[in-house]
Parts: C-alpha cells; structure tokens; sequence
C-alpha cells in the first residue's frame, strides 16, 4: 500500500495541499486579529445591501470620531442561533461597548443580558427594543438607535393613500420571509395606516414573496392574473418591489399604471423610481444608523449617554424627490 | 444423519414451469454437482430447497421433517444453508462481525460480546483450516479465495446439515479453486450434504460425488462420479 | 506492530486525521487571538456545537445504516416550537418540555422510516419530502411567528454551569457518550452498521432489516428532539425556521468525521472531532472578526481537504 514511489508523491502532494490551507488560513487571521478596545457591533448578515450600508455608516463614523470599530455579522439574517453564538464570542473579548442587532428580540435581549453581566456596556441599532422594555427585562441599554418598522408601513401607507387615483384602490401586499419581525412589523404598520387614511382599499393579496426579487415577480404575476384591475403593490422591500415592476412590466394587460411601492431604498430601486418604472420607496438611512451609532457608543463608553433613544428619520423617496435634490437628508441616502 | 429427499417437485412462475416434478435424494456425506446450461432450473430449484421458492406440488423432506412450506429463516433452523454466488458478506466489516452477522453473541441488553465472538471465529477458522491475516481486517480487502472461506466459515457456525452451494469456483484465481475444493472435502469428511451449481466441470469432477444434470426444468442424467467421464456429461447438457 | 495495526484500522486513522486538523486550526487560531485557548471560550465552543453536534449524533446512526436523512433539522425546529408552546401555553417546565421535545422529535422520525419502509424509494427523496412537511407543520402550528418571550426560566437553564460546562454543551457530550455506546457496543449499533454495508447479506441472515430501519429514523429523530430542545431554551423561543441548513452541517461534520457516507462506516467520537472542527473554525474566524463570506469559504476548504486527507490512509 505505502511502499510504491508514486504514492509517496502523491502524499506529499497532499500534505503540500494540507499546509497552503493553513497558511492561507494563518494569513488570513493575523490580518485581523481583535484587540480588546475596539468596540464591537454585530449585525446580521452582510449579504443584504442595508448591513453593508450600515457597515460602512459605523466604519466612517469609527474614523470620523477616532474610534476602533469591528463588526460581526452572521451568514444570514435567520442564523438566530449563530448570532447567539457570535455574541458570546464577543462576550469572551471583553470590549468597552457591544452594539448589537438582532432581527429577534428574545435573542437579543439574551445576549446583552449576558453581555452586561460581563461588565460590558451595550446599546442596539436598528431593534424593536425600547430602553423601557430592555430595563423590565434587566437589561440597562446606553442607548436605542434606528428607525421604527411600524412607522415604515404607515408612511408608506399614507403614501398610497395620498397618491392613488381610486377611493378604493385594490392592494397586493408582498411580506418578507415569514415570522420575521421586520416584515411582520412593516406589513402590519401598512395595513393599520391604510385602514385608518384609506378604509375603503381592498387587500386582495398578502403572500410572503420572502425578500426575493424572483418570487415577488412570479407572485405578482399570478395576483395581476386574478387581478387585472390591481392598484397598489406594496413590498416590505425594495428587492420584492423590483420583482414586482418587472411583472406589471411584462404583464399583458394594458393596466400599466400601478403604484409600487418599496422599503429601504437600495441603488437600483431609486434608479427604477428615476427611470419611472417603479413609484417610491421608503428610504430608511442606514449610514446615518451606522454613524451616528458609533457617536453615541462614544459617548456611552465616556459615561455621558444612558438610556436614550434616538429615531433616525425616514424618507421617501420619489422621482420629484430624486430629481430635485434638495432634500437634506438625501446625503445619507446610499 | 437423515437424507434431504425431493418428491416429484413442481414450482411455476405464473403460467411457465420451472421444474417438472423432481424427485432425487441426497445422502449425508456426499458432495452432489448440479450442471446444467443458463435457465436450465439449477438455481430454482436450490432456491426451493432453502425455501426461498415454495414448491408448487410435490413435497421436501430432510429426515422425518417437512420442509415443502417453510421459509428461509426455519429452513436455516432446521439446518439447511445457502451460500449466494455474491456471498452475501459486509465488505467494510471485518472477519469477526461477518461470521456473526444476525446472531451476534451478547451479554445483556443487546451489550456485544466481543472477545467470546472473536474466540469462536478464531475457533472455526482453525478447524476448517482457513488462514486469515488479521481478524480485524475489512473482508474487502481479502482474496476471493479467502472470502468464500469467510462465507463457508459463517454457515457452518450454524451447525448445517445441508450446505448449497452457488458457484463457488466462479469468480475466484486458478490458485485460490484448490483450497475451495479442500475445502469442500473437508465439509464432506463431517457428514454434512453438499450441494454445488457450477459451471466448471473440471472444479465438478475434481469435488464431487455425483453429479445431476438438469434441462429446461427436468433432470435427464444422475450418476456417480466413477460412472461418467466429462464428454458424457456436456453431452447431456447440450442434447436439446 | 501494534501502530501498524492501529493505522490499518480506517476508523482510527480518520479520527487522527480530523483531531490533527483540530489541533492545527486551534495552534492558528491560539496564536492570533489571546482569549481563544481560555476556558471561557472553550465553553463557547462546546455551547456553540451542542445544538448542531445532537443532530449530528442522529445523522450518524442514519448514515451508517446507508440512509440520509434531510429531515433532521426540519424535526428539531418543529419540535421547538412544540415545547416552546408548551412553556408558554401550559405554564410546564422541568424535565417535561424535554421529554415532548425528545417525543416529537422520535414520532418525526418514526413517521419518516415508516415511510421509507413503506415506499421502498431512497432516503434521500423521502427525508427532503419531510424536510418540507416538518417546517410546513411548525410555520403551521406558529402562523409563522416564533414563539418567544418565554419564561426566563428557560434561559437559565441553557445558562446553567455544572463542572465548568454549560447545560446545552453536557447534554451534547452526553448525548455523543449514549451515541457511542449504542453504535460501537451493542448489537442495535453492529446491525446499522452492517446494514448500511450490504443490505443483502442483512436480509440474507435474517436480520429484520425493516424493523431496524425503523428503529434507527426513530433514534436519530430523537437526537433532533433533544437538539430542539436545547435550541429552545437557548434562544428561549420555538421557531418554526429554526436550523435551516443544519441538516447539512450535521452531514458534513458527520463525513468529516470518516465516515462513508453510502453507510457501513462511520464512528461517533470521529463525529465529534468532525463538530469540533467546524465550531471551532468559526468561533475562531469569529474571533478574528473575519467576514461570514471567508467563513463560508474556510467551511468548504475544509471539507474538500478533509477529503484530500483521506487519500493518506489506509486503502479501503
């Protein structure tokens, strides 16, 4: 078995295989080996174009007040328990400072309860956690940052309400991956403020389109075959929004003018809005979430900031508001 | 030691007949060839021997028991063995958890006991003159010769009165056919009934005691070894 | 001699090979960060594992029977949310949550090898039926909303430390200590094996090969029971995606750990090593801060080297 020349080579060769792993592995990590000042944020996954937006708000808000920052994210945003595991590892670094996301709360209260006992301050970005509620679950946050999720869904509403032609407009709602409480709370926000600016619209369709853009085609495609006559199509994200425009696009129908309308305001929806293609979208400002986030870790570690909240404000974004650039927080649109 | 006696079998898959009406016995210490071209009835009529098959008419008796209408599992317990052509043997497992494949000894509650288990196949192995290298070696790996060993070995740890079996010599090197037919002689030297199909009529003539050659479901030659040469016996297979 | 012997045995050599890859990894990773080789962070890892390293024990057992089983995180997430509503809904706690989760998790499994049994077509096509039915079943059950906010009971008791060890990581060694037993000491562990090797030469001596199917689907899905439970009272809630992809990661820590995966050979400690190996790599890319897309990537690299690895041992 072992004593042929030629399988000698090949064990070398793969030994050889085995070591460039490594070194590739040894490279990699002292790159970017942690120290214990930095502070530390964990987000959920970096794959959706809002984190890395987020992500790039904390780093130039980490260079602008001269602050370490690293941030963690997990692969996806449904890795609940991944993300208790990320936190722990954070935990185990003992930084001054966690700021922590997470798409649920019952983890997220949990890893900053451990967090705290460890002596470490905390303070969320971006989370349906109040400092309220953080305090009845023992938790004292420094601060509570970002946008509220309900508020989305009655802009948007209110949106629909002020822009559609009908008194009754027929609606397609497109949900986010089920159960997940982003999407719960925008679907939910949209239906109490349309109910409230605009009793008489009629929701024909409510389907999880699971933020992607191929199933908010194809969903739509089969509501606008039922639903010929459909006015409004709101999506708990830009993502479903753009699969939607691209079948009333390709529908046959003649009906073209159907109100889309998106959360987040990623590039390539605010470029379908300019081009006409797609109405509005909700513009949250993640880049200002991510830097104003890193001030107020600042100041937290400092002892000057404890239990405050701040909302970031929302934006709509529309072709007038896109065209005419006057808006002053468009800058913080990315 | 009882004879297995075969009377007037019959066994039909749906409309065709397989065999028609067998009867033959074989005496215990005997090694008997079945020849016989493809489709001729050989394996059928094993199969029915060890109650794979259930004769349609006709009876099979071993002694004074009736087998005609047991299954495979009481035809092995009243002493009946088959050995498949494939062996039938774990490749991955070694020598020890082949021979006791299905009857594992244990202590209690399922816990194995291995060193008895490993004792025993020790045992049987040297009785039957079987050289294994290493006990705890994949049967896998092993030769042809030494796996059909391993087969032999793990029926007659069961204690077999009969022993079938399919091809033997089939698959194996030139070197590896004399010790299968040692030990062959070796099964006969015990008393047991050997019953071989085979293909090879030098391995049949070099084993046997008799020899049954057998077309399109009948038997038309049944002789003793001493009173047929191998032209008479290919010349019994081929007449149509 | 007695190393040559050693070496001969696949089992072993695996084993060695994956623990070896172990140590390299913790020697990169305990030089670049100075709390990786701490005990706090050796908890973490164990904690971290407990979940997808009870799920791997089950997928043990069905793939060294020649099966795969797809299903196993579906059952854990749905046996969560089972005990999750029981918490919240029934105001039970104590050792009855486990015993549903852990009954649940044996019905799924049950249900899926008596359909295997049943249908006569392969593993792999009925467990990704399952998959589906199970997660259906818990979206179902929740209307899709996890089940959270339960009792901090619950919580404490995934934070419990005996011996240094967290709960969740000791009813994982636990759980690999039972699986070990099971598989390498008893006749039920000797059977799966052997069926996974040749399922004829099983049917050929008698072993009722159908019974003991059924026995193995159950078994694993008990080990996702557990597993689902662990995950409820770590995330203190039940949810009905709970563990998506796991199924996966359980299968390839399972092969990491030398097993073959069309069955006959594969080994519980190896298993753990297998477990270890991927925790580790990621709690210490996490250390490190590396992007998730790198360790995505260091997740494949291992696999596809651990499999280079395998050519250096003994030919099988």
């Amino acid at each position: 078995m072992f004593d042929s020349v030629v399988t000698k080579f090949r064990t070398v060769g793969n030994w050889l295989h085995a070591l460039s792993v490594f070194a590739i592995l040894f490279l990699v990590t002292t790159q970017s080996a942690l120290a214990s000042d930095k502070y530390i944020f964990i987000l959920p996954s970096l794959a959706n174009p809002y984190w890395q937006t987020v992500k790039q708000g904390i780093e130039d808000g980490g260079k602008a007040t001269g602050v370490q920052c690293t941030v963690l994210s997990t692969v996806s945003d449904q890795a609940k328990e991944e993300a208790l595991n990320l936190c722990q590892t954070a935990i185990s670094q003992k930084p001054p400072i966690i700021v922590l996301c997470s798409t649920t709360n019952s983890i997220g209260l949990q890893c900053l309860r451990e967090a705290q006992r460890s002596g470490i301050k905390v303070g969320v970005l971006d989370v349906e956690i109040t400092v309220d509620e953080a305090k009845r679950a023992g938790v004292n946050l420094s601060f509570s940052i970002g946008t509220n999720n309900l508020e989305i869904g009655a802009r948007a509403a209110q949106f629909v309400a002020e822009n559609v032609k009908k008194q009754s407009p027929k609606v397609s709602v497109l949900e986010g991956v089920v159960g997940n409480t982003n999407s719960t709370q925008r679907v939910e926000g949209f239906k109490q403020g349309l109910a409230k600016k605009l009793p008489k619209a009629k929701i024909v369709s409510s389907i999880s389109a699971e933020w992607d853009r191929l199933k908010g085609l194809n969903i739509t495609q089969d509501t606008l075959t039922r639903n010929p006559d459909l006015d409004v199509v709101y999506a708990a994200n830009d993502m479903m929004a753009l699969g939607a425009v691209e079948a009333i696009r390709s529908n046959s129908s003649k009906k073209k003018d159907i109100l889309v309308v998106g959360v987040d305001g990623v590039p390539d929806a605010r470029k379908a809005i300019v081009s006409g293609r797609m109405t509005a979208t909700v513009a949250q400002l993640p880049y200002l979430i991510g830097k104003r986030s890193v001030e107020l870790a600042k100041l937290s570690v400092q002892g000057k900031c404890a239990a405050k909240t701040e909302k970031v404000p929302l934006i709509v974004l529309t072709k007038k508001v896109l065209e005419s650039k006057t808006d002053p927080l468009l800058k913080y649109v990315r | 030691m009882s004879e297995l006696a075969l009377q007037s079998v019959v066994k039909m898959f749906g409309a065709t007949t397989v065999l028609h009406g067998i009867t033959t016995q074989f005496r215990p210490g005997t090694v008997t060839a079945i020849v016989g071209d493809n489709g001729a009835g050989k394996s059928t009529l094993c199969k029915t021997i060890a109650g794979v098959y259930h004769p349609d008419r006709g009876d099979i008796t071993l002694g004074e028991l009736k087998l005609t209408h047991l299954g495979p599992h009481e035809t092995r317990l009243a002493g009946i063995e088959m050995i498949y052509q494939d062996l039938a043997l774990a490749k991955q497992h070694d020598v020890v958890s082949n021979l006791f494949l299905g009857r594992e000894k244990t202590r209690f509650f399922g816990w194995l006991d291995q060193p008895k288990m490993v004792e025993e196949s020790r045992a049987v192995l040297e009785t039957m003159g079987i050289n294994v290298p290493i006990l705890k070696l994949p049967v896998g790996v092993l030769s042809g010769g030494q796996q059909q060993a391993v087969a032999i070995a793990r029926a007659l740890l069961f204690a077999p009165k009969v022993l079938i079996m399919d091809e033997p010599t089939a698959a194996l090197a030139a070197r590896e056919i004399e010790h299968t037919l040692e030990l062959i002689k070796k099964l006969r030297e015990r008393g047991l009934i050997v019953i071989l199909i085979s293909h090879r009529l030098n391995d049949v003539f070099a084993v046997s005691d008799r020899i049954i050659a057998m077309r399109s479901g009948q038997i038309v030659a049944d002789k003793l070894i001493e009173e047929t040469s191998m032209q008479d016996v290919v010349a019994q297979i081929m007449i149509a | 001699m007695f190393a040559k012997k050693l070496l001969a045995d696949v089992n072993f050599t695996s084993l060695l090979q994956c623990l070896v890859f172990l140590l390299l990894m913790s020697i990169v990773f305990a030089l670049n960060s100075p709390v990786f080789v701490t005990p706090v962070n050796i908890v973490n890892i164990l904690t971290a594992g407990s979940v997808i390293g009870l799920m791997a024990v089950g997928a043990t057992f069905v793939i060294a029977s020649g099966s795969i089983d797809l299903s196993t995180a579906a059952t854990m997430g749905l046996s969560s949310v089972v005990s999750a509503w029981m918490v919240q809904n029934m105001q039970i706690s104590g050792p009855v949550p486990l015993l549903v989760a852990t009954a649940v998790g044996a019905a799924c499994g049950l249900l899926t090898g008596l359909l295997i049994n049943i249908t006569k077509a392969p593993s792999f096509i009925i467990t990704l039926g399952m998959m589906s039915i199970y997660r259906a079943v818990a979206f179902i059950l929740t209307n899709g909303i996890p089940i959270y906010g339960l009792d901090e009971k619950i919580t404490s008791i995934a934070e419990a430390q005996f011996v240094g060890l967290s709960f969740p990581s000791l009813l994982m060694l636990a759980g690999m200590v039972v699986g070990y037993l099971i598989l390498s000491k008893t006749k039920f562990g000797a059977h799966t094996l052997l069926l996974g090797d040749s399922q004829f030469a099983c049917e050929a001596m008698g072993v009722q090969v159908l019974k003991l199917r059924l026995a193995i689907f159950t078994l694993a899905g008990c080990f996702s029971g557990l597993a689902g439970y662990i995950f409820m009272t770590r995330t203190s809630s039940g949810d009905p995606t709970a563990g998506m992809n796991y199924e996966l990661i359980a299968i390839t820590a399972v092969v990491l750990g030398g097993a073959n995966l069309f069955g006959g050979r594969a080994t519980i400690p190896g298993t753990l090593a297998g477990i270890l190996c991927l925790v580790v790599l990621q709690n210490g890319l996490n250390l490190m801060a590396i992007s998730t897309f790198y360790q995505t990537l260091f997740v494949g690299l291992v696999l596809v080297l651990a499999s280079f690895l395998r050519r250096l041992g003994p030919e099988r």
